[in-house]
C-alpha cells in the first residue's frame, strides 16, 4: 500500500520510543565508560574504572545469588504451573479458572508483597497465634532470608508462568496422548514424550515472562530480603541512589541487561527449534 | 484408567495453587476487620475502614495522582501503540523490524534498567522529576503492550475488508475511522485497560522518576509497608482486591487479548 | 468364545445418565476384516475406545485372544489404534513417530532401524522417513499412522474412520491399499466407518449400529441383501420401503397389502403370520423401467410418470411417481442404446421379478 500515509501512522511511535527509549539506554551506556563525578554524576572522562571495580568477588557473589534466587524461583513456579494449566485447559469451565488465576494477577503488586508481611513478618499472622499459644517467646524469624524471597517471587509471578503455558496447552491436541497411550506408554511417559515437548514453547515463554522480572528484581528482595538475599536490582539502586557511583550503577546495569538479552536469546532460540531431525541416537 | 484417577494429580495441583494465590489474600481480608491493631482477633470492627476513608488524606492524594497519570499514560500509549502497529502492519518499511525490535524492548528490559535509564536521562536533559517524568515513563513502558494487543487484533481480520472498503471508493481517512477503528475497538479497549492497570500497579519504574509531591499510590503503599504490618493496608488491600474483581468481570470479555500479551 | 480375537460380553456403557452403548455382544474371528458401520452418535467409536481402553466400561466385560482385558490401561492391551486424526507426534519426524513404541520398550536402536525401515515400506512411505508430520500429505499421514499401529505387532488393529479426512478418490485407493495390507499381516482388523461403501467393499463381516444396539452382525452381501429391519434397510444401500399387512403365507412366498402398491408377491425368509404388520424393501436397482407395457413380466406391473432424473454418470436415478407412491428405479446406461432414455413427465411401466421384494420387519403380528 501507499508508503506516504503509512509514515503518518508509524512516525509518532518511532519518535517516542526513539527519543524516550533509545536515547536513555544509550545514555546509561555510555556512562558506564565514564569516570565518577566528585559529587556524584559523571565527569567527561573515557575509563574502564567502573568495570573494573565489578570485577570483584563481591558482585560475582551477588550475581550468582541473583541467579540462583530468580533459577529456584523459576523452576518452581514452572513445576506448579504445568498441571495446574493442563487442567484449567481441559476444564470445561475454562473461563471461571482463568478469572481465578487473573484476580491474584491483576491485584496490586505490592499488596500481593504485603500479604506475606501480614502473615510472616515479626508481628505477623503466624508469630502472634505462636506467640499467644506460648510455643515461642521470641517472633521466629520467618521473613528477611533467602527463602521468603523465593516464596514471594513465586507468588508475585506465578500467574505468568500460568497463562501463557494456558494458552498453548489449550490449543494441544490431546488425542495424542491417547495415541501415546495406545502404543504402551504409561501415563508418566505419555506427559513428558508428547506433552511436553509439544508444548515447549509454552514452557520457554513460561521460563520467560517468570525469570526476567525475578532476575532483575528489585521490590521483592527490598522488602522481604536480607543482605543474603541482595540482588543485582538491589546494588543498582544502592549505587545510583546512596552511593552515587553512577558510572558503577550504569555499569552493573549493563551487565544486568546483557545477562537478561542472553537469557532470552537462549530460550527464543530453545523455544523455537523445531524438533530433532536426526532419529538415531 | 478411572476418571476419578486420571484429573487427581492436576486436581490437587490446581487447588494448591489456588490456595496459595487465595488464602494470603483472604487473610488479609479477614483481618481487615479486627480490631486490634496487631494481627490477634480481637473482635469485628469498621474501625480501619473508618481510618482509611476518612483519616487518610495523604493515600487519597497519592491515589488522585496515580488515576491522573494512569488516565493520561493509557490514552497517549494507546494512542501512540494502536497507530503504529497498524501502520507497521499494512504498510511495508525498510526499517519494519528495526521500529518492531524497539517498540518490544521495554517488555524484555528488566524494570529496574528503564528505571534507572529514565532517571539518569531525565538528569542529563534536565527535566525536573514529578508528574510529568513518571507519565512519560509510564507511557513508555506501556506502548509495547498496546503494540501487542493491536497486533494480535489485526492478525485476527481479513486484509480484503479493507480493499473492499477501498473499492466502495473509501478514502484513507473514512477507511481507517470507519473500518479500522471500529473493528479494532475491543483491542482498543484492552489496550486502554491493560495500560491503566499497568500505570497503577507500577512501582519500581515510579520509584526512580518520581520526585518530592509527586507520591503515587504504590510508592505511598511502599513506604507504609516498609514498616510491616498496619491494619491500614489490610483494609486499603481489600479495597484494591475488590475493585480488581470489580473491574475483571466487567472486563472478562477482554481477557482473550490481555492473555495474549 | 475359544479362538476368538475380540470377544465382547454384555458391555454396556454411559455418560453420566445417557446410555451409549447397551448390552453388546459380539465375537470377531482371529485374522477377520470387521467393520463397524452406523451413523454417527451410533456408539461405534465408544465401543472401538472401550476395546482399546480409553473408556471404562460401564458393565460387562471384553477378552482378547481369550484373556480378560477389562481393566488393563491401553498400554498393556495387546491392540493399537490409528486415530480419525491420525494423532501423529508433530514433534517428531516420521521415523521417530513409528518408532515411538519400541522405544517405550526399549529395544535396541539397531532393530528399531530395521524395523522401522520395514514398516514404513510395508506402506510405501521409505522415502519420507526424516520428514515431519506436517511436510506430509493427508494420504502419508494416515500411512504414518497405520505403520506406527502396526509396528508393535498387535493382536488387533482398531481403526477409526481413518479415510473420513480424505478426498473421494485417495479414499478409494487406500481402501484397496488396506485390504492388501490386511491380507499381507494377517491380524485381526476392526475398522470403524460411517460409510457404507467403505465398509460393504472391504469387510469380511460387518456389524450394523445404531442407538447404541448392534442391530445385524453379517458378511456383506447378507445384510445388504436380508437386512434384519428397515433401519438397515435403509442405511446399507438404496431402497424403497412400504408397510402393508400380511394376506397370504406359503412358505416363503407371501402376499402383501400395501397401502401405496396394493398386493404385491414378498420373498419372505422371516416366519411370519397372516394379517401381521410388516415393512417390505424393494432395492432401486431391481426395478425395471419400460416405454411400454412389458409383456412377460412375472410380478406385478405399474403405470407411473417420471418425476425427477438424476444423473450420476454410469447410472441414472429416477423417480416414477407411482399410484400413491414415489418409486426410486436406478437405471444403467446402455451405450449406443436410445431404450434407457427417459425424460420428464413422461408416463412409464414399472415391474419387478417377485423375489427381489423382500420382507424386512415384523412390525406387529
Amino acid at each position: 500500500m501507499k508508503s506516504r500515509s503509512g509514515y503518518a501512522y508509524i512516525a509518532p511511535l518511532s519518535l517516542w520510543m526513539g527519543l524516550l527509549l533509545l536515547a536513555p539506554i544509550g545514555i546509561i551506556l555510555s556512562y558506564s565508560f565514564l569516570k565518577r563525578g566528585l559529587y556524584g554524576g559523571v565527569s567527561n572522562q573515557i575509563t574502564l574504572e567502573a568495570y573494573q571495580q565489578l570485577w570483584s568477588p563481591l558482585y560475582a557473589k551477588v550475581f550468582l545469588n541473583t541467579l540462583l534466587l530468580s533459577g529456584i524461583a523459576t523452576v518452581i513456579m514452572i513445576l506448579m504451573a504445568i498441571p495446574t494449566a493442563y487442567f484449567m485447559a481441559r476444564s470445561k469451565r475454562k473461563t471461571l479458572w482463568l478469572f481465578l488465576i487473573i484476580i491474584p494477577f491483576w491485584t496490586n503488586f505490592l499488596i500481593r508483597i504485603y500479604a506475606w508481611i501480614a502473615i510472616l513478618g515479626n508481628n505477623g499472622i503466624v508469630n502472634q497465634c505462636l506467640l499467644r499459644v506460648g510455643w515461642i517467646d521470641q517472633p521466629l524469624r520467618l521473613l528477611y532470608n533467602p527463602l521468603s524471597v523465593i516464596l514471594v517471587l513465586v507468588y508475585t509471578y506465578l500467574p505468568f508462568a500460568i497463562l501463557p503455558l494456558f494458552s498453548t496447552i489449550e490449543k494441544f491436541d490431546f488425542s495424542l496422548l491417547e495415541a501415546a497411550r495406545d502404543l504402551g506408554a504409561t501415563r508418566f511417559q505419555a506427559f513428558y514424550k508428547v506433552l511436553i515437548p509439544a508444548i515447549k514453547s509454552g514452557i520457554f515463554s513460561a521460563l520467560l515472562f517468570c525469570f526476567i522480572p525475578a532476575f532483575g528484581q528489585y521490590a521483592v528482595p527490598a522488602l522481604v530480603g536480607d543482605s543474603r538475599s541482595y540482588m543485582m536490582g538491589n546494588i543498582i539502586a544502592r549505587e545510583l541512589t546512596i552511593t552515587r557511583n553512577w558510572p558503577l550503577s550504569a555499569a552493573i546495569s549493563t551487565l544486568l541487561t546483557l545477562a537478561t538479552l542472553f537469557a532470552l536469546m537462549v530460550f527464543v532460540i530453545q523455544g523455537s527449534r523445531p524438533a530433532r531431525v536426526k532419529p538415531i541416537e | 484408567m478411572s476418571p476419578q484417577k486420571r484429573g487427581l494429580f492436576t486436581w490437587t495441583m490446581v487447588l494448591v495453587t489456588l490456595a496459595f494465590f487465595y488464602l494470603p489474600l483472604l487473610l488479609l481480608t479477614f483481618f481487615s476487620f479486627n480490631h486490634s491493631k496487631s494481627m490477634v482477633w480481637e473482635g469485628a470492627s469498621f474501625r480501619w475502614y473508618a481510618a482509611l476513608f476518612l483519616h487518610s488524606p495523604d493515600l487519597w492524594a497519592s491515589f488522585g495522582k496515580s488515576i491522573m497519570i494512569a488516565l493520561s499514560a493509557s490514552l497517549v500509549a494507546t494512542l501512540i501503540g494502536s497507530l503504529g502497529a497498524i501502520g507497521l502492519y499494512w504498510y511495508a518499511f525498510k526499517s519494519k523490524r528495526v521500529i518492531t525490535v524497539l517498540t518490544l524492548l521495554p517488555l524484555l528490559l528488566p524494570e529496574i534498567i528503564m528505571g534507572v535509564s529514565f532517571l539518569i536521562f531525565f538528569s542529563k536533559i534536565g527535566l525536573p522529576l514529578g508528574l510529568f517524568s513518571i507519565f512519560i515513563a509510564h507511557t513508555t513502558f506501556c506502548i509495547p503492550y498496546v503494540f501487542l494487543i493491536m497486533t494480535a487484533r489485526l492478525d485476527e481480520f481479513d486484509y480484503s475488508v479493507i480493499e473492499a472498503a477501498y473499492d466502495l471508493g473509501a478514502q484513507e481517512w473514512v477507511v481507517l475511522t470507519n473500518v479500522i477503528l471500529p473493528i479494532c475497538r475491543p483491542a482498543i479497549m484492552a489496550s486502554l485497560l491493560m495500560s491503566a492497570t499497568l500505570s497503577l500497579e507500577d512501582f519500581v519504574i515510579t520509584f526512580f522518576v518520581a520526585g518530592p509531591g509527586s507520591t503515587t499510590l504504590p510508592l505511598y503503599i511502599y513506604s507504609m509497608i516498609r514498616f510491616g504490618v498496619s491494619p491500614v493496608i489490610n483494609a486499603l488491600s481489600v479495597v484494591l482486591i475488590v475493585g480488581t474483581a470489580i473491574i475483571a468481570v466487567l472486563t472478562s470479555r477482554l481477557f482473550k487479548y490481555v492473555i495474549q500479551k | 468364545m475359544k479362538g476368538c480375537s475380540v470377544t465382547i460380553k454384555g458391555v454396556n456403557k454411559s455418560f453420566g445418565s445417557t446410555p451409549i452403548l447397551k448390552n453388546i455382544d459380539l465375537e470377531i474371528k482371529k485374522g477377520e476384516f470387521f467393520s463397524m458401520l452406523g451413523p454417527s452418535g451410533c456408539g461405534k467409536t465408544t465401543l472401538l475406545r472401550c476395546i482399546a481402553g480409553f473408556e471404562p466400561l460401564s458393565q460387562g466385560a471384553i477378552f482378547l485372544n481369550d484373556r480378560d482385558v477389562t481393566t488393563l490401561p491401553p498400554n498393556e492391551r495387546p491392540v493399537n489404534t490409528v486415530f480419525q486424526n491420525y494423532a501423529l507426534f508433530p514433534h517428531l519426524s516420521v521415523f521417530d513417530n513409528v518408532a515411538f513404541s519400541l522405544r517405550i520398550k526399549k529395544i535396541k536402536t539397531s532393530l528399531i532401524e530395521d524395523k522401522v525401515r520395514h514398516y514404513l515400506e510395508l506402506v510405501k512411505l521409505s522415502d519420507h522417513l526424516y520428514k515431519m508430520p506436517n511436510q506430509l500429505s493427508g494420504g502419508q499421514r494416515q500411512r504414518v499412522a497405520i505403520a506406527r499401529a502396526l509396528i508393535n505387532e498387535p493382536e488387533v488393529l482398531l481403526l477409526d474412520e481413518p479415510l473420513s479426512a480424505l478426498d473421494a478418490k485417495l479414499r478409494h485407493q487406500l481402501l484397496v491399499d488396506l485390504d492388501a495390507l490386511h491380507d499381507e499381516v494377517g491380524i485381526t482388523f476392526i475398522y470403524v466407518t460411517h460409510d457404507q461403501q467403505e465398509a460393504l467393499g472391504v469387510s469380511d463381516r460387518i456389524a450394523v449400529m445404531n442407538q447404541g444396539e448392534i442391530l445385524q452382525v453379517g458378511t456383506a452381501f447378507e445384510i445388504y441383501d436380508k437386512p434384519v429391519n428397515a433401519f438397515v434397510a435403509e442405511f446399507i444401500g438404496e431402497t424403497n420401503l412400504f408397510n402393508g399387512l400380511v394376506e397370504s403365507v406359503s412358505g416363503t412366498n407371501l402376499m402383501v397389502n400395501t397401502k401405496q402398491l396394493g398386493i404385491i408377491p414378498v420373498n419372505g425368509a422371516i416366519p411370519v403370520r397372516t394379517s401381521s404388520q410388516v415393512t417390505v424393501s424393494l432395492r432401486p436397482e431391481k426395478v425395471k423401467l419400460f416405454h411400454q407395457r412389458p409383456v412377460d413380466s412375472k410380478g406385478p406391473v405399474y403405470e407411473g410418470i417420471v418425476e425427477e432424473i438424476v444423473y450420476a454418470g454410469y447410472q441414472s436415478r429416477i423417480y416414477v411417481q407411482v399410484e400413491g407412491a414415489i418409486i426410486k428405479v436406478q437405471q444403467p446406461h446402455i451405450v449406443g442404446a436410445g431404450s434407457d432414455h427417459f425424460s420428464w413427465k413422461e408416463p412409464v411401466y414399472i415391474t419387478w421379478d417377485p423375489t427381489s421384494c423382500c420382507l424386512v420387519e415384523v412390525i406387529s403380528t
